[in-house]
C-alpha cells in the first residue's frame, strides 16, 4: 500500500513530464506510421519481383503485420531512460534522486512507465486502427496465445529497460554517453528484429540468437502474438521454452544491473558527489 | 534535556581526483597519464546536535561544509568515522532514512524541472506518504509564508533563482522532517526574500521543533538564525560553540568603508585603526570594546564630506585566522 503511493507518485511525474511536451507527441503520431508505409511499398515490390508467396517464412500480409506490430512493440519496449540518466549526471543533479525515499532503480522504472503511458494511448492505439483499416492487419484470434504474448511483451519491456538502465549507469563513469546510447539503439533495433524479422538472418545467427537477450525484446513476443509458437512443438518453437528464456534473461539482467548499480553508486558517493 | 539527534565521530573523507595542467598539450597528455591526487575533504570531524537546535556550519570555500552535509544526508560514503542521525546510519539506511529529513542544496536542481512547483509538492506528498488531510493545510500555510502561491503554478524552468530557492525550501519542509539541511540557502535571494526565508525557518523551528543545519557565507543568516556555530576550515572543526561567544571574542571589530568626493586627508579617532587610505576611499577597523560605532559614524558625518558609508563585519576568513592565532598561543 505504501509502496503503491510512491509508485503512483513516480508514474504521475513521468506522465506529467510527457504531457509538458505535447507537441513532440503530435509529431510522433504523424511520423511513426510513415515507416510502415515505406516498408509496405518496398516489400510489395520485392514480393512482386521474386514472384514468391512466402519469403523466409512470411507471406506479404504477414510481413506487413509484423512491421505494424514491430513498430508498436518497439515503441513500448524502447526506453529513453539512459538519456535521462546521462542528463542527471552531466548536470550534477543525481543527488536529487538519492534524497528520495525510493530506490534509484524503482524510481527510474516507474517514471518510465508514466512517460510511456502517453505513447501507448496516443500513438499505438491509432496506429492499430490505421493498420486494420488500411493494411488489412488481423488481430490474433486465440485468447490464450494473446494473453501469453501480452505477458511476453511485459517481459520484453523489462529486458529492454534493464539494458537501457545498464547503458545509463555507464554515465557514472564516462559522464557523457551520447555515442554509446546511439550505438545501443542501433544494435537493439537490428538484433531484436526491428528492421527485418530474424528469419532473414543467416541460420547460424538464428541459432545463436536464441541464447542472446535481443530477440526476446521484439521478435519473440510478436511471433507469439502471430501464433508462430505452439505448446506442443519442441525446442525454440515451443512457447513455454521461449517464455522460460525470457524469464531467465529478466533475472540475469536484473542481477547484472544491480551489481553494476552498486559499483556506480560507490563511484558516485566516493568521488565527492 | 533535549535528545541528541546527530552524532558524528572522527568523520574522515578522502577522495581521489585527477590533476591536469591547463593547455591543449596537457589535455592530450592527461589522456594517457593522469596524476592521481588525494584530496582530504574532511579530517576527523566530530560534533553532536540536539533536537530543536539551529546550527550554522561556516567556513571559507572548499572547507568541507558541503561534504559534511552530503555525508549527513546519506549521499556520500565517508572514508571512515561514525555517523548516526535520528538513529540511522545515513548511507546504509538511505531509503528509510531520507523520509525523516529535508535537504536543500542551493546549487542543485531538486524540483521537477519541466513541471510547475505545485506538481512537485503534490508528488512529494505521495513519495513521503503524507496524508492529504495533513498535507493540504500545511502546504497552504507554507506557500503563504514564503509568498509563492502564484509562482508555484509556473514551470520551474521559468522561475527566477530566488523563486526556485523558495520553492525548494517549501518542498524540503512539506513532509515535516525532524531535521533539515540547508546548503547555501540564501543564494540568489534579495533582501526581502532573505527575511521571508529566515522567518520561515525560525517558525518551523519553533512550531515543529525542526532542527536545522545551515551552511552559508552570509553572516547575516547566521546572526538571525543560529545560536550555535561550527566553523570548519580545511576539513577540520576549528570552532564549535555559541554564536554569542564568537561575537564577543572575535567579532568585536567592525569595518567601516567611507567614500569621499574630496580628498580625505588624515583620520583619527579613539579605538579606530586605519586599514587603508586611498585619498578618496578610507577603510577603518573599529574596536567596539573601546568606542561605539555610533560615535565613529557621527565623527565622520561631522568632519567629512562623504558620498558613501558602509559598515561591515570582518570576513569569516579573518575570524578563522584569529581563532588559529589564539590556538597557537
Amino acid at each position: 500500500m505504501k509502496t503503491a503511493l510512491k509508485i503512483r507518485s513516480q508514474m504521475l511525474a513521468g506522465w506529467k513530464v510527457a504531457l509538458a511536451y505535447k507537441f513532440d507527441f503530435l509529431v510522433q503520431l504523424i511520423t511513426n506510421p510513415i515507416s510502415v508505409i515505406v516498408y509496405y511499398f518496398l516489400w510489395k515490390a520485392i514480393y512482386a519481383y521474386t514472384g514468391l508467396d512466402v519469403i523466409s517464412g512470411y507471406t506479404f500480409q504477414q510481413l506487413i503485420d509484423y512491421f505494424v506490430f514491430s513498430l508498436i512493440v518497439g515503441m513500448i519496449v524502447y526506453s529513453d531512460i539512459d538519456n535521462w540518466m546521462e542528463h542527471n549526471v552531466v548536470h550534477g543533479n543525481v543527488i536529487q534522486f538519492f534524497l528520495k525515499p525510493i530506490s534509484y532503480l524503482a524510481e527510474k522504472i516507474w517514471f518510465e512507465v508514466g512517460l510511456k503511458f502517453l505513447d501507448i494511448v496516443i500513438v499505438a492505439l491509432p496506429l492499430i486502427m490505421i493498420a486494420i483499416t488500411v493494411f488489412g492487419t488481423k488481430l490474433a484470434t486465440s485468447l490464450p496465445m494473446t494473453l501469453l504474448s501480452f505477458l511476453m511483451l511485459i517481459l520484453a519491456v523489462i529486458i529492454g529497460f534493464m539494458m537501457t538502465y545498464l547503458t545509463g549507469l555507464i554515465a557514472f563513469w564516462l559522464i557523457r554517453i551520447h555515442g554509446l546510447r546511439r550505438m545501443k539503439r542501433a544494435f537493439l533495433l537490428f538484433l531484436s528484429g526491428g528492421i527485418i524479422p530474424l528469419t532473414f538472418f543467416p541460420s547460424w545467427y538464428q541459432q545463436l540468437s536464441h541464447f542472446l537477450p535481443f530477440e526476446y525484446m521484439r521478435f519473440v513476443p510478436i511471433n507469439a502474438y502471430m501464433g508462430r509458437y505452439s505448446i506442443t512443438a519442441t525446442g525454440f518453437d515451443n512457447v513455454f521454452i521461449v517464455l522460460g528464456m525470457q524469464i531467465l534473461w529478466v533475472v540475469v539482467l536484473y542481477l547484472i544491473a544491480k551489481f553494476v548499480e552498486m559499483q556506480a553508486f560507490k563511484k558516485f558517493s566516493g568521488a565527492g558527489a | 534535556m533535549a535528545k541528541e539527534i546527530v552524532t558524528i565521530k572522527n568523520l574522515t573523507k578522502t577522495y581521489k581526483t585527477h590533476e591536469r595542467k591547463a593547455g591543449l598539450m596537457n589535455a592530450i597528455k592527461s589522456l594517457f597519464n593522469r596524476k592521481v591526487v588525494l584530496k582530504h575533504a574532511l579530517k576527523d570531524v566530530s560534533f553532536t546536535i540536539k533536537e530543536g537546535e539551529v546550527v550554522g556550519l561556516i567556513g571559507p570555500n572548499g572547507a568541507g561544509k558541503s561534504t559534511t552535509i552530503k555525508a549527513l544526508s546519506g549521499v556520500l560514503h565517508p572514508t571512515s568515522g561514525v555517523v548516526r542521525v535520528l538513529g540511522y546510519v545515513p548511507w546504509k539506511h538511505r531509503v528509510k532514512y531520507v523520509k525523516h529529513i529535508g535537504v536543500v542544496f542551493g546549487q542543485k536542481q531538486q524540483l521537477w524541472w519541466d513541471l510547475p512547483a505545485i506538481d512537485t509538492f503534490d508528488l512529494n506528498r505521495d513519495m513521503y506518504e503524507v496524508p492529504e488531510k495533513i498535507f493540504r493545510p500545511r502546504l497552504k500555510r507554507i506557500m503563504k509564508m514564503l509568498d509563492i502561491e502564484e509562482v508555484a503554478k509556473t514551470p520551474v524552468r521559468d522561475m527566477s533563482l530566488g523563486e526556485r530557492m523558495k520553492c525548494k525550501l517549501a518542498a524540503a519542509l512539506l513532509h515535516k522532517p525532524k531535521l533539515v539541511f540547508l546548503d547555501e540557502p540564501s543564494i540568489g535571494l534579495d533582501v526581502i526574500a532573505k527575511d521571508i526565508m529566515r522567518d520561515f525557518i525560525i517558525d518551523a523551528n519553533k512550531k515543529d521543533k525542526t532542527s536545522f543545519i545551515v551552511t552559508t557565507h552570509d553572516m547575516q543568516d547566521i546572526e538571525h538564525l543560529c545560536e550555535r556555530v561550527i566553523i570548519i576550515n580545511h576539513g577540520v572543526v576549528v570552532w564549535d560553540g555559541p554564536l554569542k561567544e564568537i561575537k564577543k571574542k572575535y567579532l568585536k571589530n567592525k569595518i567601516i568603508d567611507v567614500k569621499c568626493e574630496s580628498p580625505i586627508g588624515k583620520f583619527r579617532h579613539k579605538g579606530c585603526k586605519i586599514v587603508s587610505n586611498d585619498k578618496y576611499e578610507l577603510r577603518i577597523e573599529v574596536d567596539t570594546m573601546k568606542t561605539k560605532i555610533k560615535e565613529v559614524v557621527s565623527h565622520i558625518m561631522k568632519n567629512y564630506e562623504f558620498a558613501d558609508l558602509v559598515i561591515n563585519d570582518p570576513p569569516i576568513e579573518e575570524v578563522i585566522q584569529k581563532i588559529y592565532r589564539e590556538k597557537k598561543k
